[in-house]
């Protein structure tokens, strides 16, 4: 015990100890920076991004007039409902669509060549999402549907694609947990309508991977830029992530702050539900092994 | 019938209701659209050929793999994996291992404050730092000003465009991996390690033999090959910062198959770089899997 308490054992616990907290603060800092300096802009009078110095870092007026203007002046609104309509759909397909593969096939079917199915379904997810939105494009546009609602029934369905086989695969991940004896014992137990185990059973338990699944799919559809812009022709039809691109990219008229204000606007609501589901979130991200 | 037979079909039987709409979907989502891009690979079916477009067998792929083009996005596309998840992986490691020090104090905050990063929507984060990239008046340019370094211009030369992307890919990636890596350092049981030192086992030997075999097992293998298959695949931070250029010497395959197909109406293209990709990076992966023993977490 006593060399555990020895000056040199202090000393070295002091060094390794201020070094880790001093590469934390660092990092720390690095990390928050941008949101931070977002923030700041957007509640700053600067009109351009020239006028940007270090010292506007700490803002001596803060005024919301960025997001008066952002919010009444642009058609932030208008984008934000079209965004929220391709998120909702793209959910409920997602939700149905892995579950019922991932949870039911993948994950309750004990059929021969399941392992072959599974690795394959893995490499299908290293498909680029530019060539697997193809078909649904070229058939829509060659049936005349890139105008009007259908331009979005189209892009529900390109966006389900992509996030129903990784979250098929998600699901099957965390069912495998949920021991099969449940669904048996119900069985014993006299639930024997067809179904009956499926809804009453697993469907309950699968409650956390569900709203993981929700919240995946959401964010693809409200932060895709690259499917919307090649589905969407009509300005009327504009998602957020194509609002944003215009005023940073193509409108050189954009006020700096209001593009910032525009950015908390849209980031902010995101950030907030990952950062208060943060240790459910890691888990489960832990779990799968895949990023997103 | 034996009973665990029996019981065991009751449980199949329950979702055998369920296998038409898995089949239909399955080929309507999955198989469908990656069965089309191969098939319109072999074709000559652009946006100049929509009707009468006519079988070309691999004259797509020949033109493709002769030209130098394509090994320009290939070395592109390795330079930015490899050049992306080496520091991302690293930096995630030691981080993780930092927190993950018994007497660290504020964890938490810290654990969040490394989280913001990968809290915030990626595609906005790009646009801001595009803006915080610019020569002239990116807050970047300012700070290194504070150190009496000259303003850089970054995203027109090959060079400092390479080192931005791959700063700011870093910047947008690295939570992930500090989070992953502490969460499987922590299901370590803490007993390990008062009986390794009560056995007189240095620091060193704590990490090399008690720390280290369960990460190199599995989350470090694990989350490189996702890692891996991710980065080659990340459209945005390509796309948003540099668009590729200055010419291609920034493109990537993914961000070339895009533009090809829906800026210049190259579909077969398109498809047919998607097929190559794929298959490289399937091989890639399956190498890495069979190293690092992960097919068995996920079949």
């Amino acid at each position: 015990m006593s060399s555990k308490y020895s000056l040199k054992n202090r000393v070295a616990n002091w060094v390794r100890l201020g070094i880790s907290y001093i590469i934390l603060a660092i990092v720390a800092a690095i990390a928050v920076f941008p949101i931070y300096y977002i923030i700041i802009t957007s509640v700053n009078p600067i009109p351009t991004l020239a006028s940007i110095t270090l010292r506007s870092l700490l803002p001596e007026k803060p005024s919301l007039e960025a997001y008066y203007y952002i919010l009444f002046k642009e058609p932030f609104l208008l984008w934000l409902r079209n965004s929220l309509i391709l998120a909702a759909g793209t959910i409920a397909i997602t939700v149905i669509v892995a579950f019922i593969t991932g949870g039911a096939a993948l994950s309750r079917f004990n059929v021969p060549g399941k392992t072959t199915l599974m690795v394959t379904i893995y490499v299908m997810t290293f498909f680029p999402f530019a060539a697997t939105a193809l078909p649904l494009y070229l058939m829509f546009a060659s049936l005349g549907m890139l105008r009007g609602w259908s331009t979005y029934v189209g892009l529900i369905l390109a966006y389900s694609g992509g996030t129903s086989i990784f979250s098929s695969y998600l699901v099957k991940v965390f069912l495998d947990r949920i021991p099969k004896d449940y669904e048996e014992a119900a069985l014993i137990d006299g639930l024997t309508r067809p179904g009956g185990a499926f809804f009453r059973i697993l469907l309950p338990m699968a409650k956390p991977i569900i709203a993981f699944v929700a919240l995946l799919a959401f964010m693809g559809a409200y932060t895709d830029y690259a499917l919307a812009n090649a589905f969407i022709t009509q300005g009327s039809m504009w998602t957020l992530t194509l609002g944003m691109y215009y005023l940073a990219f193509v409108n050189r008229a954009t006020l700096y702050n209001v593009l910032a204000a525009f950015s908390v606007l849209m980031g902010i609501p995101i950030f907030a539900i990952f950062i208060a589901f943060q240790k459910y979130l890691v888990q489960i991200y832990a779990m799968g092994g895949v990023k997103a | 019938m034996d009973p665990p037979l029996q019981k065991l079909d009751r449980v199949f039987i329950q979702y055998l209701y369920l296998l038409p709409p898995i089949i239909a979907i399955a080929l309507f989502l999955f198989l469908y659209p990656v069965a089309y891009a191969v098939y319109i690979s072999f074709t000559n079916f652009d946006l100049y050929h929509l009707f009468y477009y006519t079988f070309v067998g691999l004259r797509i792929y020949q033109e493709i793999l002769t030209s130098n083009t394509f090994y320009t996005l290939l070395l592109n596309t390795v330079i930015w994996t490899v050049g992306s998840l080496v520091p991302m992986v690293v930096t995630g490691f030691i981080l993780a291992l930092i927190l993950n020090q018994r007497d660290i104090k504020g964890r938490n905050v810290f654990f969040t404050l490394l989280l913001v990063p990968w809290a915030f929507p990626a595609y906005i984060s790009l646009v801001i730092w595009y803006g915080m990239w610019n020569y002239e008046y990116g807050i970047v340019n300012k700070f290194l000003g504070l150190f009496g370094i000259p303003p850089i211009n970054w995203l027109t030369f090959t060079n400092t465009a390479w080192a931005a992307l791959i700063l700011t890919n870093l910047w947008l990636s690295f939570p992930y991996y500090t989070a992953v890596f502490l969460s499987s350092l922590q299901s370590i049981p803490s007993e390990l390690y008062d009986i390794a030192v009560v056995d007189g086992a240095n620091a060193w030997h704590r990490f090399r033999y008690i720390t280290l075999p369960p990460l190199m097992r599995s989350a470090i293998a694990f989350v490189s090959v996702g890692g891996f298959v991710f980065t080659w695949n990340n459209f945005y931070p390509i796309y948003i910062l540099t668009g590729g250029g200055p010419g291609i010497s920034t493109d990537i395959l993914i961000v070339y198959t895009y533009q090809e197909a829906f800026s210049y109406g190259y579909y077969n293209i398109a498809a047919a770089y998607s097929v190559i990709s794929t298959i490289i990076l399937t091989i890639m992966a399956i190498l890495m899997l069979r190293v690092g023993r992960v097919l068995e977490v996920i079949t």
